[in-house]
Parts: C-alpha cells; structure tokens; sequence
C-alpha cells in the first residue's frame, strides 16, 4: 500500500472511530475528555454537534504511542474531582482509540506470541469466570452488568483482546483494573479478581503466566503511580461539586495503604491452627458472611462456598481488615446471627486465636496499634472498615507503613445478589 | 426400624444400628458420637455437621451421601463405598479409610490429618485445600497403594504425609504443600506441581516423568534414582538437593537453582541448563551429552569424568570448577 493509501486507511478508521463514540451513550462525557486532552482546558459546555474527526487526528499527532496517549489521559482525569468515573470514561477512549495505534502495538510486541486463546481459557476455568467477565467488559467501557444473559453475546476474546491494546504495559493493566474496582460495592472481592486477571494477562506482555492461586499475588512491582496536580481541580457540568483537596488515584492510595507479606507456608499453617479446633465448614461458613455480608444459608448455598477455599477467606479476611479490633466484633457478630449459634461462635473462637498472633505481629512491625481517638465502626454501614493490602508468597512478613483508610470516589456499582 | 426410633434408642444408649437400609435418610446436625453404622446402606443420606467422631462404617454404603461439615475424627470408614460423597470442609483426623473407595468425592477444605487412607481409590476426588499432614497413603506391601489418579490436591497441605508408591500421575498438585513428605517410588508422571513446595521431600526413586515442577521448591529434597525425563523445572529451588544417578534427560532447568546439588551420575543429556545456578554442585561422572549450559553459573562445580565433550557451555562461568581431566578452571 502506497504512503496515499495508508493516509486513507487512517482517515478511514479516524472517521470509523468518531462514529462509535457518537453512538456511545457517554459520548458528551467523552467529548469533554477529547477536548481537554486537544486543548489543555477543561470545558463545562462542549458543543454536542462539534466534529471529533479533527480532534482525533490532533491527538495522534500529540500522543504518537497510546502510552503516551494514556498517561496523558490518566493524568488529566486526575485533575477531576470524579475521578473514577472519568477514569473508567478514559479506559473507554483508550479502547476507541486503540485501533489507530494498532500498527505500534504490533511494532512493540517485538515478536511476543499473542495468545489470546490461552488467557481466554485460563479466564474460563476461573470458579468465578463471570464476575471476571463482568469486570473486563467494564473495564473496557461496557456498561455494568449484574444480568449474565446480557453479557453473553459478549466475547470474552475480543474483550481480553481489547482489554490488551487499552493496557499496553501489565502496570496498565493494574491501573485500569484498579480505577474501576474501587468504583464496585463488593471491592475487595473484585480486587481479588483483578489480581487473577493480571496474572492471566501475563503471558500477553511477553512474562510467564503468574500462579493461579486465589490468594493475590499479582501485584506489579515499579508501578508507577500518576501524580497529579493539587492545584488543579475542575467543577463537571453534571452537578459534581469542585474538588477542594488533592486528587488521588486508586494506584496512589493502595500504595498508601499498609502491606503485609506471609509465606504459603504461614498461610497453610494459620489455615491449619483453625481447623485443628473447629470443623473447617463452619470456619468456612462465617468468614464468607462477614466478607461477603452473606446471612441466609441454606443447603444449596454451601455450593457457593465450593467456588473459594478456605485459605483464599483467610487471605481476603487479611486483605480487608487491618486489625484485630475490627474483625473480633465482625466475626462474633455474625456468629451469633447464624444458626446454630453457639457452633459458630465456637468456631469465631477458633479463628480468633488463630488469627490474633498474626494481627499481633503487623500491630508490632508497623508499630501501628488502634489508638482511643479511632473508633470501631458501625458494623452495619461500614462494608470496609478499613483495607490492609496482604500478599501471599514465598518469604517472610514484610510490612510497609501504615496509611490511610480507603477513599471513595465515584459512583458504585451495586452487583445483584 | 423408622429414624425417630433410631435417635430416641441413641438417646437412650444404644449404639449398634448395623445392617440397616437407611437410604435419604437424613441426619444432619445429630449428635451420633460412636455408632455403630456397620454395613449400613446410607446412600444418598444427609448428615451435614453431623456428630459422627468415632463412629463406624466399615463396609457402609455411602454413595452420594453428604457428610459436608460433619466430623467424622477417629471414625473407621473401611472398605466404606463413599463415591460421589460430599465431605466438603468435613473433620477427618485420625479416621481410618482403609480399602474405602472415595472416587469423584469432594473433600475439599477437608482436615485428613492423621486419617489413614492406605489402599483408598481417590481417583478423580477433588482434595482443594484438604489438609493431610502426617496422613498415610504409603503403598501396602508393595501392592495396593492409594489411588489418586486425576485427583485434584491444589493447595492441599500434605506437610509430611506418607505416599511412598501413591499413584500420583497427572494429579494436580500445584502450590500443594510436601514438605517433608515421603513420595519414595511414587508415580508422579505428568503431575502439575508448578509452585508446590517439596523441601526435604524423598522422592527417592520417584517416577516424575513429564511431571511440571515449574518454581517447586526442592530445597535439600532427596532424589537419588528419580526419573525426570522431560520435567519442567524452570526456575525451580534445587539448592542442596540430592539427585545422584537420576535420569533429567530433556528436562527443562532453565535459571533453576541447583547450587551444592548432588548431581553425581545423573544423566542431563539434552537438558536444559540456560542460566542456572550450579555453583558447588558435584556433577562426577555426570552424562551431559548435548546438555545446553548456556549463562550457566558453574562456579567451583565439580565436572570430574563428566561427558562434556557435545556440552555447550557458551558464556557459562566456570571459574574454580574442577573440570573432567581434574584440572581445576583458572
């Protein structure tokens, strides 16, 4: 193809591009993004009728990679006071865009074997398989979806093969799993779930595919946070009030967030010291009604507890809860609302022996312990009293300082039941 | 006789209902501590979180039952037909399976410590992170070892149980605990133990044919005589292992680490070696035909006799290895 005919191709897929997001329904949103990443400036009012061809084509030419392209973006939703909900749009542009940057993409894998089947079937054999499918689609900009029939016209390939050009580095990856995670009423479990799809990813950006273990492991090291101005802050036209403080973004507040590292071993061994005192169904029961608010069990809900093993709960329980003081009352609560009481609160028993030495030991390292000004919190609205960022590996604890407890931004996407 | 019967005469210090059809029944959450349920037909029978601790059900019927959170410690199951039986996160310390056939059954998250499983079928049975530390599964009298063929052990915790001779092939073992655990002459042969943890395990004559072992650790693991033709150990820990007179031919070592490995008449023709660490590891009289050490770390490695002739060492580091002649590298 002569150097005419590429310019053609271009100006084809530009217009091709500029047609599906009219036909998006966040289109003016992501108007509003195009035109502050073209012009720098945040405007409230974006004509509906203003033409994207040209804005497109400038931003190729401002962004010739879709890295420079999304850490641009990335950095300028930073600067909103609806950071989430901009960030998803963002990961959105980024999946229009993709396309454009396609011969790039080819150009970077530098001869990386793009198996997408592979991922798709790792991705399938997942025990939560559709929650993974639910995350990607909306990752990828689709609306969420609590209905599975909805989203089976879906294909989970070309999701994972679009999911693969809007995140061109596995930090991507984590960022733009992480920006719409936090947006999500069940976070901590589709944090979990993130972490498997990272690892699935794995093999897409030339690393081997990470271990498959429930537990998370798949946090990226030298992921580089995005900084983000303090001074900027812009009012949304759709009734979001102005940001008076700094921004942060998901990626800079699990950095602040404290980071307990246990061997598997440690964790087979926690997971021993409570069933050698209490039968493991039941240890299994109360942890899953106190991470996932589950109060009604009936015979055909303990099918549910086969989709997650029981270190996988103690591994999610270390992950939400920071301390001892938060997960005592939790547990016991809950244990007196199962039936029969006085066998569940045997077995809050048995977990809290088990776990307290171990809450013990971060409490030491960070030098963290619960002061009297901090309060336990209402246990019936406070769904994350407070997150502690735990990672299973091959190694000895390792606890970062501690930090602050999560902040929200964004809407929330409820998952039905 | 009807249930009601059954519990009140319990109640009443009866325990011996053997031989009973006692089918459906369901007896979940009853406190049945000790009875006798010998030859009893129990399929398809419920006794979620029952009380069953040392009760007896040798030669039972229990196919389909579901036992799912009963505790069942120190109960004798022998020769107990247990297929497609649910005993998801059940309490089996210490309880005697012997001979019981447990195929397709689900223990998962289930605690096995101690239980002897000598001889049982555990074919196909799903053992997600079951606990069976000091568990007995060692093959009887050279015959009759437990069966676990296709049998799923992913996180399972078999810290120092016995499966000398187990039939382990093509089981999935991956992040499974084994330390300590005796695998001697056991049939691993194309098992997925990618991430499992085998310090201090004896695999002594162990057949790991195929077997993936890929970031195993084998740290000080023993074994001499184990075939591993083919199996992958990329980045796997071998430091300190013992691996006399094993067969690694074709296998996969790449950026595993061997140092002070005991590699003395095993055959590594054809393997490969890129990157790995062999430092201070004894290869006397080691068959390296066509072995590819390619950035292999071979420092103060003793090659005494080793067949070096079709090796390639391209850019491995070789500095104070002895080499075959018993000159020792400047």
């Amino acid at each position: 193809m002569g150097c005419s005919g590429v310019e053609q191709s271009l100006s084809q897929t530009i217009a091709n591009r500029s047609q599906a997001i009219e036909q998006d329904p966040n289109r003016d949103r992501l108007k509003k993004l195009i035109v502050y990443a073209c012009n720098r400036v945040w405007e409230n009012h974006v004509s509906r009728e203003i033409d994207l061809q040209p804005l497109i084509a400038q931003m190729l030419t401002q962004y010739p990679t879709l890295d420079t392209l999304q850490d641009h973006l990335y950095a300028l939703v930073g600067t909103l006071n609806k950071t989430a909900e901009y960030m998803r749009l963002a990961n959105a542009l980024l999946g229009y865009l993709a396309p454009l940057y396609a011969h790039d993409q080819l150009a970077e894998a530098g001869g990386v074997a793009v198996d997408y089947e592979a991922v798709v079937q790792r991705l399938q054999q997942d025990p939560d398989a559709l929650r993974i499918k639910k995350l990607v689609a909306y990752a990828c900009g689709n609306p969420w979806q609590n209905d599975a029939t909805a989203l089976e016209p879906i294909s989970l390939e070309q999701l994972v093969v679009q999911m693969r050009q809007i995140a061109p580095t596995p930090q991507a990856l984590k960022m733009v799993l992480d920006s719409v995670v936090v947006t999500l009423n069940r976070a901590q479990v589709y944090a979990a779930i993130a972490n498997r799809v990272i690892a699935a990813f794995m093999p897409l950006y030339g690393a081997p595919p990470a271990g498959s273990s429930s537990a998370p492991d798949a946090t990226i090291e030298g992921h580089s946070d995005i900084h983000l101005s303090e001074s900027a802050s812009h009012s949304d036209v759709n009734g979001g009030a102005i940001a008076a403080a700094p921004s942060l973004t998901v990626s800079g507040l699990a950095k602040k967030l404290p980071r307990v590292q246990l061997s598997m071993v440690d964790l087979y061994d926690l997971r021993l010291e409570i069933i050698k005192y209490t039968c493991p169904l039941r240890a299994k029961v109360l942890l899953f009604s106190v991470l996932r608010h589950h109060t009604e069990w009936s015979t055909q809900d303990y099918a549910m507890l086969k989709t997650i093993d029981l270190s996988a709960l103690i591994a999610e329980m270390f992950q939400t809860y920071k301390h001892l003081e938060y997960v005592c009352p939790l547990l016991q609560e809950r244990a007196a609302q199962l039936t029969p009481a006085s066998d569940y609160l045997q077995a809050c028993s048995a977990i809290l022996r088990a776990i307290a030495p171990w809450y013990d030991s971060v409490a030491l390292a960070t030098g963290h312990a619960m002061t009297d000004e901090q309060t336990v919190p209402d246990l019936h609205t406070h769904t994350h009293p407070e997150q502690t960022d735990v990672q299973f590996k091959h190694g000895g604890i390792t606890t970062m300082k501690p930090g602050h407890p999560p902040l929200r931004n964004g809407s929330t996407q409820y998952e039905s039941a | 006789m009807n249930l009601p019967n059954i519990l009140s005469q319990y109640a009443q210090g009866h325990t011996d209902f053997a031989g009973l059809d006692l089918h459906q029944a369901n007896l979940s959450g009853a406190d049945l501590i000790g009875i006798n349920f010998t030859r009893t037909n129990l399929q398809g029978a419920q006794f979620l979180f029952a009380f069953l601790n040392r009760a007896n059900f040798t030669h039972s019927t229990l196919i389909n039952a579901n036992l799912s959170g009963a505790n069942l410690s120190q109960a004798v199951l022998v020769r107990a037909n247990l297929r497609d039986a649910e005993l998801h996160g059940a309490l089996l310390c210490g309880a005697d399976l012997r001979s019981a056939d447990l195929t397709l059954a689900d223990l998962m998250d289930a605690n096995l410590m101690d239980a002897d499983l000598r001889n049982t079928n555990l074919s196909s049975a799903n053992l997600t992170g079951a606990c069976l530390r000091g568990a007995n599964l060692r093959e009887e009298n050279r015959r009759y070892a437990a069966n676990l063929t296709g049998a799923t052990l992913w996180k399972a915790d078999l810290r120092g149980a016995n499966l000398a001779g187990a039939n382990l092939a093509k089981v999935d073992l991956r992040d499974a605990n084994l330390a300590e655990a005796s695998l001697r002459g056991a049939d691993l042969r194309g098992a997925d133990l990618s991430g499992a943890n085998l310090r201090g395990a004896f695999l002594t004559d162990a057949n790991l044919t195929k077997a993936m072992l890929r970031k195993a650790n084998l740290t000080h693991a023993k074994l001499e005589r184990a075939t591993l033709v083919e199996a992958d150990l990329a980045s796997a820990m071998l430091m300190g292992a013992l691996l006399p007179d094993t067969k690694l031919t074709k296998a996969h070592l790449a950026r595993a680490n061997l140092a002070h490995a005991q590699l003395s008449r095993t055959d590594l023709s054809r393997a490969t070696v890129r990157q790995a660490i062999l430092t201070g590891a004894n290869l006397t009289d080691a068959y390296l035909a066509r072995t590819d050490f390619t950035e292999a770390d071979l420092r103060d490695a003793g090659l005494v006799r080793a067949e070096l002739s079709s090796a390639n060492l391209l850019g491995a580091c070789l500095a104070g290895a002895t080499l075959p002649d018993g000159t020792v590298h400047s």
